[in-house]
């Protein structure tokens, strides 16, 4: 059973191309032991009054101190149960404990961890591993995830990294520790596309940027002479698709992040605003003014003539797939007010979902196609979420300025944006889908238009 | 309506200021020309109506006009009486230049979303080049474009504010 689920969990081993890290599960020392019946703890997700796991997670154990191009080892153990702790903390389903001010774990520990010992410090699962370097220079990252009150093992997982991507061998521990105690996706493997602002409010700054779900790895993509609007990953990572104004124009652009080159979607005169790549990286929708009416089309990602699939006077605009690329779910103002309509991929088959008063805007279809995220406009800024049939609407945040939510890879948080009244300055914020756990995320200039990639491989 | 019956006379106006050779008429009538101080005296000469070698400058369309900018109210894209008098007066001003191409800006207060305020920024910038259009200032002299709520000229969060930003600008592409 256990061996199983850890073959599956190892399974990937391919190149990433973005850090140039290759990324290789491999396999762990089995353990001696007899197999263990899995019993996840009791973990409820479902409401924001659940009582966060006291977790564990003190210094991989490094089992020889050597140098790495990213440090020495031992050092390198404490930074990635730190990693580890922080995501297991953003979560807000663990309060982690550690690595400082937890005892030291040998490399002869990791497997067989003292439970008593962790239960006398209040933990109730403990997470801990070892990090070593292969002869290729590579780091080696084995990561355990333990129920200590029932003194056993709930999963392991080894992963291989360039020595420069060691934080995703954390955020990789993370995910497994996440997915396995939720029984959810994980997501800390992920990346976040925003636009980086700066200047004052009548002379704003914006251009891309793109970080590591954690804020981490923050690099800009672009120089700010021109102003970017509206980034998104393309399904693949391999690029991202994003509304500029060079040229003086307002038209769509994709950037290859491997080939780091830019390539216009549509020379039109007319404005294209309101990029998104279908789920299966064929199709660009977006949405484009003409005459004054704003409609959507889609065009090949490879170029040629878009197709017209909204076609009324008025505003269309803000369109997203559905995750199977069968529908997508837009604002439009046909009604008078903007309102949350959703059709098939071809324009077809269109109705509108969202009935129960106040102007609708920015749908956001879930990973997981259960729900749409979208921004509320009823007095104040809100974002909320319906089912895909406008069913069951939840608000979860309010403020002067809550716009475009952006939903995390396991369909379970919500990257946004806040600007406050008066200064104009906008922070990227997450929710969780239960309206609890209201975080920011850390930005070195302000951000706006969040959007999260997939998890990454 | 009432606009369409004055317009021809605007038209008409530009169109015998350019037979004439005389200066442009413009809505407001121009200051008298202020003696130079320091001039040295010179024999009367024939005047010669310069054409400019360089495209006018935003100062000199606006000190011509009435303004280079019209309003709207909120969510609205509807030109009222004070923007098409506005847009008469650059009308005027564009017949009379020729040469000139214009790019006109709209934009959106900020108590809107990004996508939707784009585009309602754009409707707000393709009315005013309607209207140019439809009172004889030609297609391609005309282009539009967008910046919804990225661009606030008034940087407050109040009612004065957002009337103010939302505008559409008429830009001299220079």
């Amino acid at each position: 059973m256990r061996m199983n689920i850890k073959i599956k969990s190892m399974l990937y081993c391919g190149a990433f191309s973005l850090y140039a890290a290759q990324i290789c599960a491999q396999p762990l020392p089995t353990q001696g032991a007899a197999p263990v019946v899995e019993k996840p703890l009791d973990v409820d997700v479902s409401g924001s009054s659940n009582k966060a796991i006291v977790i564990a997670v003190p210094a991989f154990a490094a089992q020889n101190t050597v140098a790495t191009k990213a440090g020495s080892s031992a050092e390198l153990g404490k930074q990635i149960a730190a990693v580890i702790a922080g995501d297991l903390s953003y979560s807000g389903v663990f309060a982690p404990k550690g690595p400082m001010g937890l005892p030291e774990v040998s490399a002869a520990q990791v497997a067989s961890p003292d439970y008593s010992a962790w239960s006398a410090q209040g933990a109730s699962a403990l997470l801990q591993g070892f990090v070593r370097a292969d002869d290729s220079g590579n780091i080696v990252v084995g990561c355990y995830l333990y129920d200590v009150l029932a003194g056993s093992e709930l999963r392991r997982a080894g992963f291989s990294f360039v020595a420069k991507g060691w934080r995703r061998a954390a955020h990789k521990c993370a995910d497994m520790a996440f997915g396995k105690m939720t029984g959810e996706g994980g997501f800390f493997d992920s990346r976040i596309i925003y636009v980086a602002e700066s200047g004052s409010k009548t002379h704003r700054i914006k251009r891309l940027a793109i970080m590591d779900s954690d804020g981490a790895n923050h690099q800009f993509l672009t120089n700010g002479q021109a102003m970017v609007l509206t980034p998104h990953l393309t399904p693949d990572q391999r690029s991202i698709v994003y509304m500029s104004y060079q040229g003086n124009r307002g038209r769509i652009f994709i950037l290859d992040l491997v080939g780091n080159t830019q390539k216009l979607v549509f020379d039109t005169p007319n404005l294209t605003i309101a990029p998104r790549v279908s789920p299966d990286n064929q199709w660009v929708l977006f949405a484009m003014s003409v005459g004054g009416n704003t409609n959507l089309y889609r065009i090949s990602v490879n170029g040629g003539e878009p197709q017209q699939l909204t076609k009324t006077a008025g505003i269309n605009v803000g369109g997203s797939y559905s995750p199977d690329g069968s529908k997508i779910a837009f604002e439009s103002d046909r009604s008078g007010s903007q309102q949350i309509y959703v059709m098939n991929a071809d324009g077809s088959a269109l109705h509108r979902i969202s009935f129960a008063g106040g102007r609708y805007a920015t749908p956001a279809w879930s990973p997981n196609g259960e729900w749409i995220a979208f921004t509320k406009i009823a007095g104040s800024f809100q974002i909320g979420v319906f089912n895909s049939d406008g069913g069951n609407e939840r608000i979860l945040t309010q403020s002067w300025g809550d716009e475009a939510p952006n939903w995390s890879p396991n369909s379970r948080y919500l990257a946004f944006f806040r600007t406050q009244e008066g200064s104009g300055k906008a922070q990227i914020w997450s929710i969780d889908l239960t309206g609890a756990n209201l975080r920011r995320i850390n930005t070195p200039l302000d951000g706006s238009d969040p959007a999260w990639g997939p998890l990454l491989p | 309506m009432m606009k369409t019956k004055f317009i021809p006379v605007f038209a008409l106006v530009a169109v015998l200021a350019a037979c004439t050779h005389e200066p442009p008429k413009s809505v407001t009538p121009p200051p008298p020309p202020e003696p130079e101080a320091a001039a040295a005296p010179v024999a009367p000469q024939v005047q010669q109506v310069a054409i400019p070698a360089s495209t006018p400058t935003q100062a000199e369309f606006v000190a011509h006009i009435v303004s280079d900018h019209v309003f709207f109210a909120y969510d609205s894209s509807m030109l009222d009486g004070a923007a098409m008098a506005t847009l008469d007066s650059q009308i005027a001003w564009a017949q009379a230049h020729p040469q000139v191409k214009f790019t006109i800006e709209g934009h959106t207060d900020e108590r809107g979303t990004r996508e939707y305020n784009l585009a309602l920024g754009q409707r707000r910038a393709v009315a005013a080049q309607a209207y140019m259009v439809a009172h004889g200032v030609r297609a391609d002299r005309v282009n539009t474009l967008s910046y919804g709520k990225e661009r606030p000229e008034d940087g407050g969060s109040n009612e004065a504010a957002w009337a103010h930003n939302r505008r559409a600008v008429s830009i001299i592409v220079q």
